[in-house]
């Protein structure tokens, strides 16, 4: 399906820096607007733009790139020191200001956004409606377990060339990014060959990988920048917004990964997508909009 | 494409300056999004099939000639009566600006280097006169686009492969490099010179519509051309009627591209002014009016009558251009004080009001990719005008303010020579008849300084407002086609925008973000003076139903329930 025409587009100013978003649909409606905060951390807003669809059922849709990638300003000479979870939870609380809808809006983070906007929940800020945390772990260290195991299932020699290319430092070689991309092809988008919009976001990594490396490192699967020991688990009680929890059945984040932010969310559902990895809004996107939103209507 | 206001309706709108002065109430309210978007979303509901719809407007928009006729009012009618290889999704909302296939089976195919399409025609639709669609009817029509040498035909479609010949010779035009057709495979390429990643929004415009392969070289005027749409033309008389009835050959291929419609006539008279228009639909004796509504009724409209109006800001802009090539505005100073001593929130008003019209800070409208959140010259500030005027050096020169003899068009003229007064010019009005006023000021040997106008969107696309009317090629002088009324050619601004147009290709939002950086620019060197953004507003009878706004298109007239 087509992805929108945004309504409007440009940059909110971000201590020294400029946050670049766009806005499909009108801020002022009587729906409550939904931020999207795209994966990496790094990625790129581009994968997530279907979520643009949600515009017609009259509801504005909020996209941004995250500091250090896309359309905002790139930063290639920060360290680990620079980029933390509290960067871009200001970040955000910047964004909604800018935008004026700080009091009223719903949040959807998919991958490391569901991440983030976990990080944003737990806050207990006024203006949240609603969340909804797509395709996230709720501890890296169940992120980096369930991923060992379900590389432990690619084909022996697949799961070979991961483990010796890895231990030597060259992940940026050609065997290493073939084998990645069939690990990727089973649990992170089953559409082969990627939708353009998919392709976009994995060049604009490759393009700065700054923020991805630094934070999460040189694959999905291969987690060891700053983010390794993140948890959120032990304050997702603090969770007020009513949640919906999205992934796919093949989802690299796994129904274990997952299961945290059901057992300690208050307010929370959880939809399993049976024909989806990483993505549904792309891999199951009719289904993924009505399910979406269904939710924020009943939280507006 | 412009859009001219009429005399009557504009005589009307003076009154809400007045009643804006004194207080008067709002007008008004927006429509239900709710009610819109789930009517919007259901497959047709025979229950409301039937009936005739009745419109009304002053007087008849022109042409019935899809190829040829350039104004909004018939492209809205066009919507029910003909289809192209691809359309804009026939929905209300934001969606309305997505392209699907709908004379075609499918989005084509587009060759790596963005310069062909190919398209597989879908089989079995059928033109109202009888005879299946084919790829002969499409060659033919876009043969006949140059034949008929329409508006168009050297600009959105001068890109296709033998386009540039087809211009100079209109009646000898052969595509047959640049559209192709396989018979057997029944396919239809197109061929572009250089890769266009807007050609196909221009293929989804009335413009490039498929019509049958025998439809007469010329101007069919007032002549029914039967095209593939739920409706066709019984009749038309542009001083009386249009009479639209059911093409008894269509069957719905594609509920997106084409639904089938509710009403089974659809009956568009001319000749009421619009109060009397406003009259017989509060009165259940029509069900829609065309023209503006006239400001003395908005507020009636807006309180007794709110459940019956739908507001819809549109994708378009009212502007002064300022003649960058003659005193004073040859100066960046002069043009810069201009905009800095508007008061848009007082030209709104003149308009009719905050209900009718917002102000514009920006060249791009809201809605238009590449329209960004900034404002330079955000209130009037009529010192650093005057400062500016003397900086310029052009204080004391004279002015004139050319505007079209339509009532609006008179109000804001006076206003731009009053405020040209205030910050040191000797300034004056020239009121000129509405009929030639566009071409008028298009033409640089009149030597218009200033002048008010308006700007529709063709499609949704940052170019088709910053490119058409401010690159250098759109600057013709002598001819009464030269759209970028001001004249100014800036060859850096022109190659971000041919820039901005290559990104497009392979990411859009990036481009858009290089418009929206041009559009600063251009706002701040001031060549044109933005305005406002004028709304919509549709005011229909209260047994209509299923109203829905297209952005390109406005209202979906064959959707109307009346039954």
């Amino acid at each position: 399906m087509a992805i929108p025409e945004p309504t409007t587009q440009g940059l909110a100013p971000f201590k020294d820096w400029h946050t670049w978003y766009r806005v499909t649909g009108d801020l002022n409606a009587d729906k409550a607007p939904l931020v999207v905060l795209h994966g990496g951390p790094g990625a790129a807003h581009d994968y997530t733009l279907r979520m643009a669809r949600l515009a017609e059922q009259d509801r504005a849709v909020v996209h941004y790139d995250q500091l250090g990638v896309g359309l905002s300003t790139h930063l290639p000479d920060r360290g680990a020191g620079f980029w933390t979870a509290e960067l871009f939870l200001d970040e955000l609380d910047n964004l909604l200001a800018h935008l004026g809808i700080a009091g009223r809006y719903h949040l959807i983070g998919q991958s490391w956004g569901g991440m983030l906007a976990a990080e944003h929940a737990v806050l207990r800020p006024e203006g949240l409606k609603g969340l909804i945390i797509a395709d996230s772990p709720a501890s890296m260290k169940l992120w980096r377990e369930e991923c060992d195991r379900l590389r432990a299932e690619l084909p022996a020699e697949v799961e070979r060339t991961l483990r010796e290319h890895e231990a030597a430092g060259t992940t940026d070689s050609p065997e290493y990014r073939a084998a990645e991309k069939v690990f990727n092809a089973r649990h992170v988008c089953m559409i082969v060959p990627n939708p353009p919009e998919v392709l976009a976001s994995d060049a604009k990594t490759a393009e700065d990988p700054t923020v991805y490396h630094t934070m999460n490192g040189p694959t999905e699967f291969h987690v060891v920048g700053t983010l390794q020991d993140w948890s959120v688990v032990d304050r997702l009680h603090r969770v007020t917004a009513p949640t919906l929890l999205v992934s796919g059945r093949h989802d690299e984040a796994t129904p274990r990964t997952v299961q945290p932010f059901a057992d300690h969310i208050p307010d929370v559902r959880w939809q399993i997508f049976e024909h989806s990895s990483h993505m549904p809004h792309i891999e199951e996107e009719e289904l993924f909009l009505q399910v979406v939103g269904s939710f924020l209507d009943s939280t507006d | 494409m412009k859009r001219t206001i009429s005399i009557a309706a504009g005589a009307a709108l003076l009154a809400l300056s007045v009643a804006a002065c004194s207080g008067g109430s709002s007008p008004a309210g927006p429509a239900d999004p709710a009610g819109s978007s789930q009517a919007s979303s259901a497959g047709f509901q025979e229950q409301h099939r039937g009936g005739t719809l009745r419109l009304q407007a002053k007087a008849g928009d022109g042409t019935l000639d899809p190829h040829i006729n350039y104004s909004n009012g018939n492209w809205q009618v066009f919507q029910a009566m003909y289809d192209g290889l691809l359309a804009f999704k026939k929905v209300g909302g934001e969606a309305s600006y997505d392209l699907v296939p709908d004379l075609a089976e499918a989005m084509p195919q587009v060759s790596q280097d963005g310069r062909s399409y190919t398209f597989t025609l879908r089989k079995g639709v059928k033109f109202a006169g009888g005879g299946e669609v084919t790829v002969d009817d499409v060659v033919a029509s876009f043969e006949r686009i140059y034949k008929v040498s329409g508006p168009t035909s050297g600009t959105f479609y001068a890109g296709i492969v033998g386009a540039a010949a087809c211009v100079k010779k209109p009646k000898e035009c052969t595509l047959d490099k640049g559209v192709v057709a396989d018979k057997a495979k029944n396919t239809v390429t197109i061929n572009l010179v250089e890769p266009d990643s807007e050609f196909p929004l221009k293929l989804a415009l009335p413009h490039a519509a498929v019509l049958p392969k025998d439809t007469p070289d010329k101007d069919q005027g007032t002549k029914p051309i039967g095209g593939t749409g739920p409706y066709t033309a019984a009749s038309y008389d542009p001083n009386k009627e249009l009479k639209l009835v059911r093409n008894p050959n269509f069957t719905e291929w594609s509920r997106e591209a084409q639904p089938q419609g509710y009403p089974d006539e659809i009956v568009y008279s001319y000749g009421l002014t619009a109060e009397a228009a406003v009259t017989a639909v509060q009165n259940g004796q029509a069900d829609w009016v065309f023209d503006p509504l006239p400001a003395d009724r908005l507020s009636e409209i807006g309180t007794k009558y709110a459940s019956q109006a739908h507001v819809n800001q549109l994708s378009a802009f009212w502007y002064l251009p300022l003649n960058t090539n003659l005193a004073p505005f040859d100066k960046p100073e002069a043009r810069q004080a201009l905009n800095w001593a508007i008061d848009r929130q007082a030209v709104v008003k003149m308009y009719g009001g905050a209900n009718v019209a917002q102000p514009a800070c920006t060249l791009l409208p809201p809605g238009i990719p590449g329209h960004a959140d900034f404002c330079d010259f955000p209130k009037p500030d009529l010192a650093k005008a005057k400062e500016l005027v003397q900086q310029s050096g052009t204080a004391g020169q004279e002015v004139s303010v050319v505007v079209a003899d339509d009532e609006v068009g008179k109000q804001i003229g006076e206003y731009v020579r009053s405020t040209l007064e205030q910050i040191g010019y000797q300034a004056k009005l020239k009121v000129i008849s509405t009929n030639i006023h566009f071409t008028y000021i298009q033409n640089d040997k009149n030597k218009v300084q200033v002048s008010v106008s308006q700007w529709y969107a063709d499609y949704p696309a940052a170019s088709d407002f910053l490119h058409v009317l401010l690159s250098c090629a759109s600057f013709r002088p002598g001819s009464d086609s030269s759209i970028n009324i001001s004249g100014y050619c800036d060859k850096d601004i022109d190659a971000r925008m041919a820039e901005a147009m290559t990104l497009d290709r392979t990411d859009k939002d990036a481009a858009n973000a290089k418009w929206g950086e041009i559009d600063r620019d251009l706002t701040k060197a001031s060549p044109i003076i933005p305005l406002f953004t004028p709304k919509q507003v549709d005011f229909v009878s209260s047994r209509v139903g299923n109203y829905q706004f297209h952005k390109q298109f406005f209202m979906l007239i064959s959707q109307l329930w009346v039954k």
